[in-house]
């Protein structure tokens, strides 16, 4: 009996990267856009409001690129 | 050409089982999004069915076998396929009373395998691609999915701690609904598929398509809608069970576990293992509630999963196998499967009437609550 060892530890090794990637990805994005309209009771943001856009689109833009590749991978 | 009175009723049983595969599987994509408050419950089905029927029309793999390779498929014919098609179908009803998940796809190997066994003897079943293709991944994956949704959800909490709190509700609610219909898209092309499969194989089987032929049109929309359906109609009290008798699950814990799931799913399925897609969402969501507070995770609750999980495959295996036996007497034991599977299906939901779960109370539990948890509320 063969067990595909090598494969079992690739799909943990990719789906480990992946999945953490997107999710800090997103958590950044999501930091860097609640720095860009601070609320008046919030806390202070530790962002400027263009440094918190930028930082926003960044993250959030990449993990979609990750998402759509996802995607690709589920047509092709 | 004639389509005998047999392969129509596998027809119809194959689209009953991926009915009942639907609606267990509701839970999968969407329990934590339910739970959450992300999606409003039936908004929430609505778009898990709608991207399951887009799901089973984006992919063309096909299953071309109907049991992976785990038993010997030179033995199947359609009175074997029948049975082990009602040995999944009965065991996907009881748990969904239960509202436990379980694995749709164990059920239906179990019920073939069961089946096999009787039509063709115990040689008939590969063990060996039963323990590394079944019963290795299904160890394996819950657990890596939990831990990767465990540290993902350290991760969204630590990174967004000292940023404003309802900023970043509303930022994993937004990413939540995202990661939720990927997941639900992700079911469609794989189960939806192992349906075609099903069907395809035993028309091809019966001289109505040619050998090699790719499922008609006619087989990709039925299959796709009776998912689609089964997925819209909800299984609310797994959904209950997955969101919010687990843990007390909030937006970012949603969406580690989501995003676990997808990525295990995707990376598994390209690389030629086919998971179950209910053992993995449901290893994640464990994960996540303890990546916030390890206490907080009933864990007599996965206790209980874990039994119905070892039980899935022997269980549907010995119904499959009655049913084979009975099946095998000729039109008449055929005839009394399919009326003793329709008087027990009809059974199992008159007894889901006396306690019904459904969108409007779904999430109408109190959330467990951590001991330590506990003893602060006391105390103030």
């Amino acid at each position: 009996m063969s067990i595909a060892w090598g494969s079992l530890g690739l799909v943990a090794l990719v789906s480990f990267a992946a999945a953490i990637a997107v999710t800090a990805l997103v958590s950044f994005g999501i930091v860097g856009l609640a720095a860009r309209a601070p609320r008046p009771d919030g806390p202070e943001p530790a962002l400027s409001p263009a440094a918190g856009t930028a930082v926003g689109a960044v993250c959030l833009g990449v993990a979609a690129l990750i998402v759509l590749y996802g995607l690709y991978l589920i047509v092709a | 050409m004639e389509i005998s009175l047999i392969v129509i009723v596998v027809i119809v049983t194959a689209l009953a089982f991926d009915f009942t595969n639907g609606f267990h599987d509701t839970a999968n994509a969407m329990a934590t999004s339910i739970a959450t408050g992300a999606l409003k419950p039936k908004v929430a089905v609505l778009i898990a069915g709608v991207l399951n029927i887009v799901g089973a029309f984006l992919s063309v793999e096909v299953a071309k076998t109907i049991s992976s390779g785990l038993v010997d498929e030179t033995k199947i014919n359609p009175y074997i396929i029948f049975a082990g098609l009602i040995g999944a179908i009965l065991w996907n009803l009881l748990t969904w009373l239960l509202g436990l998940p379980s694995s749709s796809s164990h059920a239906l190997f179990g019920g073939l395998i069961g089946a096999v066994v009787v039509a063709a003897g115990a040689g008939a079943v590969h063990f060996s691609t039963l323990l590394s293709k079944i019963i290795l991944p299904a160890v394996i994956s819950p657990v890596l999915a939990g831990v990767i949704a465990l540290v993902g959800t350290v991760i969204a909490y630590r990174s967004t701690a000292r940023a404003d709190t309802e900023s970043v509700k509303k930022g994993f609610k937004g990413g939540q609904i995202l990661s939720a219909s990927l997941v639900a898209l992700a079911h469609g092309t794989s189960d939806a598929q192992k349906t075609m499969g099903v069907i395809t194989l035993t028309l091809i089987a019966a001289g109505v398509l040619a050998p090699d032929a790719g499922p008609p049109i006619w087989v990709i929309l039925s299959a796709g809608l009776a998912i689609g359906l089964g997925t819209y109609l909800g299984g609310w009290r797994i959904i209950r069970t997955l969101g919010k008798r687990v843990s007390d699950i909030q937006t970012p814990q949603g969406f580690a576990a989501e995003t676990s799931t997808t990525a295990v799913i995707l990376a598994s399925a390209h690389l030629g293992f086919a998971l179950s897609t209910t053992q993995v969402a449901t290893g994640a969501i464990f994960g996540a509630g303890a990546g916030r507070r390890i206490a907080g995770v009933q864990w007599g609750v996965a206790g209980q999963m874990a039994i119905a999980w070892i039980l899935t495959l022997p269980a549907a295996a010995v119904v499959g196998a009655v049913a084979a036996y009975a099946a095998s007497q000729g039109v008449v034991g055929t005839v009394l499967v399919a009326v003793v599977a329709i008087a027990a299906a009809v059974g199992i939901y008159a007894a889901s009437r006396r306690t019904p779960v459904t969108a409007d109370n779904v999430n109408d539990v109190p959330a467990p609550v951590a001991p330590d948890e506990q003893r602060e509320a006391a105390q103030a």
